[in-house]
């Protein structure tokens, strides 16, 4: 087929839509699969991280800040920077961070401690080391192995490839409208292809905002021309150009050099809580501690809309109130690009929210996935009345399992490394990260290794099955192996950790079901086969009384 | 001789292809670029929002041009415009670039 030789424009365009999608889907699925587990990055992580100490009862942010500053205070008492997060929103932990300079090789370097402590004892608890639910974030668009700038390349790549594919996608598309409403199931390719038009129709507002926030993320690395002509090279150059997008700070003093005692930070709390209300902290830190010129700085959990909540500088030395900061005033274009990405990470987003983010970045995923079934199911009819598959089309067909149920099933093994890799093992972050790999992979030989007698069909069964198996039990390993299991997590109230339970049952449910309809498709297949056989062949045998043999081959 | 002339046309077929996926992704990136530096350099205000605007309209401007790419029907037709519209908006820009840029 040649591209635009002949044909219109919109013929064109479907030429373009089928290539543009198809070469760089099983990134995009990649990249979409993680990016919607991306939306709850913190309640994976606190799934991940079991021994996390459950907050129950209700200790206010007071009493926190003064278990947390005790405890600072023990560990890094001549540290130059101290911040203190609060489990308040999203986050389930209180946490202290410190900055130490360590000795490297006759060198000082800075390096940041942290600490999560518990609310009882006010100590610290040792946790697991895991990549949680941020390592799924940071490889959605940073992907693993290979140099972060390279990835970024390469997912920004793949983002426009997805452009591509929705502008020419709407092009080929008359019926845009028409097709919110239009299902036709149970016909093979045409509801493939209406599976593929719904899941692109109706979160296509979704789908262009994402895509397009998501290469503004990167364009600084990516579009660097237009920087570039207008402020030149290097590093300095570019640091002029931000010094005007961003205003910078001028609250923010460097140290003096001259030490001075400071207030406790718990003794600016009860101004904190006059102006904002009891409960409302994020965070609370102090800068060039020690210093004449140590500040605190605080910042409100909430969002503003998109934006962050307002924040406030104390003076660390006396005490009063330096700046109060309502969010920066950003010219229009600054404006676009800061409400695009905040857009596209959706931090301001409440649980309900969150969950629509989630559903739509999975709707974006299963319209890649559709995509990839749909070109191969299209040939797949051909070469069935053909009689004659190629050997790509077997090829592609083997490939789409295992991308796109095969992802899956590594996803769940990466939960399952986190509760069966020794917590002793140093390694075990990594390794976690590594299984995810090595399984996914494996799911994508299993169709050309281990079953390559078996039919694609019965393949989507078996990879299907292995999901929703590892998926259902993650709950009774998670029972097994570690306290916040649904037993407590249900009756405790912990919505986060239980939901995350309860979403891996659902899944598990979303493709047993899947796997059962399949496998009940390749028997219903087999026995109208057998049923047209024995009808035709009671024909036959009424024919052959009659007449001469029949030659039964081609039933 | 059949089957000579059908691998000749794959061939043929095969390099068409190529030559306008690059034309597509180098080209489009490379005219993209180019188009939105002058954007840049022709709106108002300060040189810094001008550089924020050029910044996020260049992937709709890199979209079109693929778009636009994939839609003519002749390759050098693509070409053609393709090289003279880089080289017309590469003038502009080396005349209208600040100094001490370069």
């Amino acid at each position: 087929m040649s591209i635009a030789a002949n044909g219109n424009f919109r013929q064109s365009m479907k030429w373009l839509h089928t290539w543009a999608g198809l070469t760089v889907a099983v990134v995009l699925y990649f990249m979409f699969i993680t990016g919607s587990a991306g939306y709850f990055n913190d309640e994976i992580t606190h799934w991940m991280k079991p021994e996390t100490p459950l907050i129950n009862s209700n200790i206010d942010q007071h009493d926190m800040l003064i278990i947390a500053e005790k405890r600072l205070a023990k560990v890094a008492p001549d540290s130059s920077e101290w911040w203190v997060d609060f489990p308040v929103g999203r986050s389930y932990k209180l946490n202290v961070f410190w900055k130490e300079m360590t000795n490297n090789n006759g060198k000082m370097v800075e390096e940041w401690k942290d600490e999560t402590l518990d609310l009882y004892t006010g100590e610290p608890v040792t946790i697991r080391k895991t990549g949680g639910g941020d390592a799924l974030y940071y490889m959605h668009y940073a992907l693993y192995y290979i140099p972060t700038v390279l990835a970024y390349w390469i997912t920004s790549l793949c983002a426009m490839f997805m452009l591509i594919g929705l502008i020419s996608g709407i092009v080929i598309h008359k019926q845009i409208f028409k097709d919110f409403f239009t299902f036709k199931p149970g016909k093979k390719q045409h509801s493939w292809r209406d599976m593929h038009n719904v899941l692109s129709v109706l979160p296509l507002p979704f789908h262009l905002m994402i895509t397009y926030s998501g290469l503004l993320f990167l364009m600084f690395t990516t579009m660097p021309g237009v920087l570039t002509a207008s402020y030149g090279t290097g590093e300095k150059n570019i640091d002029r150009f931000y010094d005007v997008i961003y205003s910078q700070d001028a609250e923010h003093k460097d140290a003096a050099g001259i030490p001075a005692e400071n207030i406790k930070l718990s003794r600016i709390f009860s101004d904190i809580e006059l102006r904002w209300g009891k409960d409302k902290v994020a965070y609370i830190g102090i800068e060039n501690k020690g210093d004449i010129n140590a500040h605190i700085e605080v910042a409100q959990y909430g969002y503003n809309g998109l934006e962050n909540k307002p924040s406030l500088t104390y003076n660390a030395v006396t005490g009063e109130l330096q700046h109060a900061n309502s969010g920066d005033v950003l010219s229009a274009p600054t404006q676009f690009y800061e409400t695009m990405t905040m857009l596209h990470e959706g931090s301001f987003s409440g649980p309900l929210l969150r969950w629509l983010y989630f559903v739509s970045g999975l709707m974006g995923a299963a319209m890649i996935a559709t995509g990839m079934i749909l070109w191969a199911s299209k040939r797949r009819e051909r070469a069935d009345k053909k009689g004659f598959a190629s050997n790509s089309l077997i090829m592609v067909e083997r490939l789409n399992v295992g991308t796109l149920v095969g992802l899956l099933i590594a996803i769940a093994i990466y939960f399952w490394a986190n509760r069966l890799l020794p917590v002793t093992f140093a390694e075990r972050g990594n390794w976690e990260i590594h299984s995810l790999f090595i399984s996914w992979a494996i799911m994508l030989a299993y169709p050309y290794v281990v079953a390559r007698k078996r039919s694609i069909n019965k393949i989507w069964v078996d990879q299907l099955t292995i999901a929703a198996v590892l998926y259902g039990l993650l709950p009774l390993v998670n029972f097994i192996t570690t306290d916040i299991h649904l037993g407590n997590t249900l009756f405790g109230g912990h919505w986060v950790l239980a939901g995350f339970d309860l979403t891996m049952l659902v899944f598990s449910l979303l493709f047993g079901f899947s796997a059962s309809r399949m496998s009940r498709k390749e028997s219903k297949k087999s026995v109208a086969v057998r049923v047209s056989v024995s009808t035709r062949r009671n024909k036959i045998i009424e024919i052959e009384k009659k007449v001469q043999p029949i030659d039964m081959i081609n039933l | 001789m059949m089957n000579k002339q059908i691998i000749n046309y794959a061939h043929k077929e095969s390099v068409t292809v190529l030559s306008r996926l690059i034309a597509a992704i180098i080209g489009g990136y490379i005219l993209s670029n180019l188009l939105s530096v002058l954007l840049s350099y022709i709106l108002p205000g300060s040189t810094a929002d001008s550089v924020m605007t050029g910044m996020v309209v260049s992937f709709a401007v890199y979209s079109a041009v693929v778009i636009w790419v994939y839609s003519v029907k002749s390759l050098l037709q693509v070409w053609q415009n393709l090289l003279i519209t880089s080289v017309v908006c590469a003038l502009i820009i080396y005349f209208l670039m600040p100094k001490g840029v370069m």
